[in-house]
């Protein structure tokens, strides 16, 4: 995290609007698993996001993003809570408390199925993090909201996201193109419970 | 499984403001898609519009406010959005209305606003707050003016000029 990149949105505004959003987040679910606890995003874990999504880390999301679309896309994943009951994590580290990165459970348009995505930053990768967060989110899409079909959709270039797929037991079962997108993506459909 | 939040809900005379559903989406995109978000940064495609409507929902969980959907309360359809936004880059949190076509002209953003302005200064703590408004766009800085309002200076909203007015504190509100 760098201070000078910071945004006056980032920061707490007023302690009624914090009340209000922390009593909004207690509403998200909160998964924990061997090592890692997945909690309702905050307003401030969006400088995490933000160093994912306008880095390199970016470019397999359809970026690098610009701070301003950065922002919309984690507020939507935010909002993807309210309307539909599934939405973006927050992934942290439960001994040390480090913010390690995020995991989605998200049905964006031109999605043909629920999507499972996860963007962790650099510090967070070569311990098996991702895969242990992953795995939690895909199962309570699976066994908690009951989806049906959840895939990743992912660049053919963006070779850690397709190695934490393949981890995960998700086969490649076709490609698909989206209108904002200057390359097809690859679909990985996990398997289902049954199967795991 | 649906989260259930605690969205505020603001009855008017004519209007409830209240939580986003699914089904407004339709007149979120027609606005959103059309010259009439001219001033709101758009016309956006609805992909972009999707994720602005999502995020307009997710902004209440993140900040604690945002801004509500406008029900015009005898025809039950959505009338537009007004509520405060803070987005990435901007100054500070802003009063903002948008009005949908067909419920224009009948004083019901000069309502929507008042009621929303309202709320915010009671219960988020934000008052005496701003409204970034294009320079050409004169319907808005007319009812900026009406809703007791100053130009406070000329500024950008994330490199984008605009004029920044300064709302009454709330005992100050001539209204």
């Amino acid at each position: 995290m760098t201070q000078t990149m910071s945004q006056p949105c980032e920061n707490p505004s007023t302690p009624e609007a914090m009340a209000h959003a922390a009593a909004l987040g207690a509403a998200l679910p909160v998964l924990t698993t061997e090592r890692l606890t997945l909690r309702a995003p905050t307003q401030s874990d969006f400088e995490a996001y933000a160093a994912i999504a306008c880095g390199p880390r970016g470019v397999g999301m359809g970026g690098p993003m610009t701070r301003s679309d950065a922002w919309y896309d984690y507020a939507s994943m935010v909002g993807n809570w309210l309307l539909r009951g599934h939405g973006l994590w927050s992934v942290e580290e439960t001994a040390s408390g480090a913010h390690l990165g995020f995991v989605v459970i998200g049905f964006e348009p031109g999605d043909p199925h629920h999507e499972l995505g996860y963007m962790f930053n650099e510090g967070a990768e070569g311990k098996g993090f991702a895969v242990e967060a992953a795995r939690a989110a895909r199962d309570y899409a699976q066994s908690t909201l009951n989806v049906p079909v959840l895939d990743s959709y992912i660049f053919a270039g963006n070779h850690r996201s397709i190695a934490l797929a393949t981890r995960l037991g998700a086969e490649h079962v076709g490609d698909i193109s989206y209108p904002e997108d200057d390359e097809p993506s690859r679909i990985y459909r996990h398997p289902c419970p049954a199967e795991v | 499984m649906k989260i259930t939040v605690d969205i505020p809900v603001i009855e008017t005379e004519d209007l409830i403001l209240r939580e986003y559903r699914d089904s407004d989406f339709e007149a979120f995109a027609a606005f959103g898609t059309s010259q009439r978000a001219a001033y709101v940064g758009g016309p956006h495609s609805r992909w972009d519009s999707w994720r602005a409507f999502m995020a307009g929902i997710g902004h209440w969980a993140l900040r604690g406010y945002g801004m509500w959907m406008i029900e015009h309360r005898d025809s039950r359809q959505v009338a537009g959005r007004v509520g405060m936004i803070l987005n990435d880059g901007w100054d500070e949190p802003e009063l903002g209305w948008h009005i949908y076509d067909g419920f224009e002209g009948k004083g019901f953003a000069y309502q929507a606003a008042l009621a929303a302005r309202e709320h915010a200064a009671r219960h988020f703590g934000l008052d005496g707050v701003i409204s970034y408004i294009d320079a050409t766009n004169t319907r808005s800085l007319r009812l900026a003016d009406r809703l007791g309002a100053k130009h406070e200076r000329d500024g950008t909203v994330v490199g984008t000029p605009c004029q920044v007015w300064r709302h009454p504190r709330i005992g100050e509100a001539a209204a």
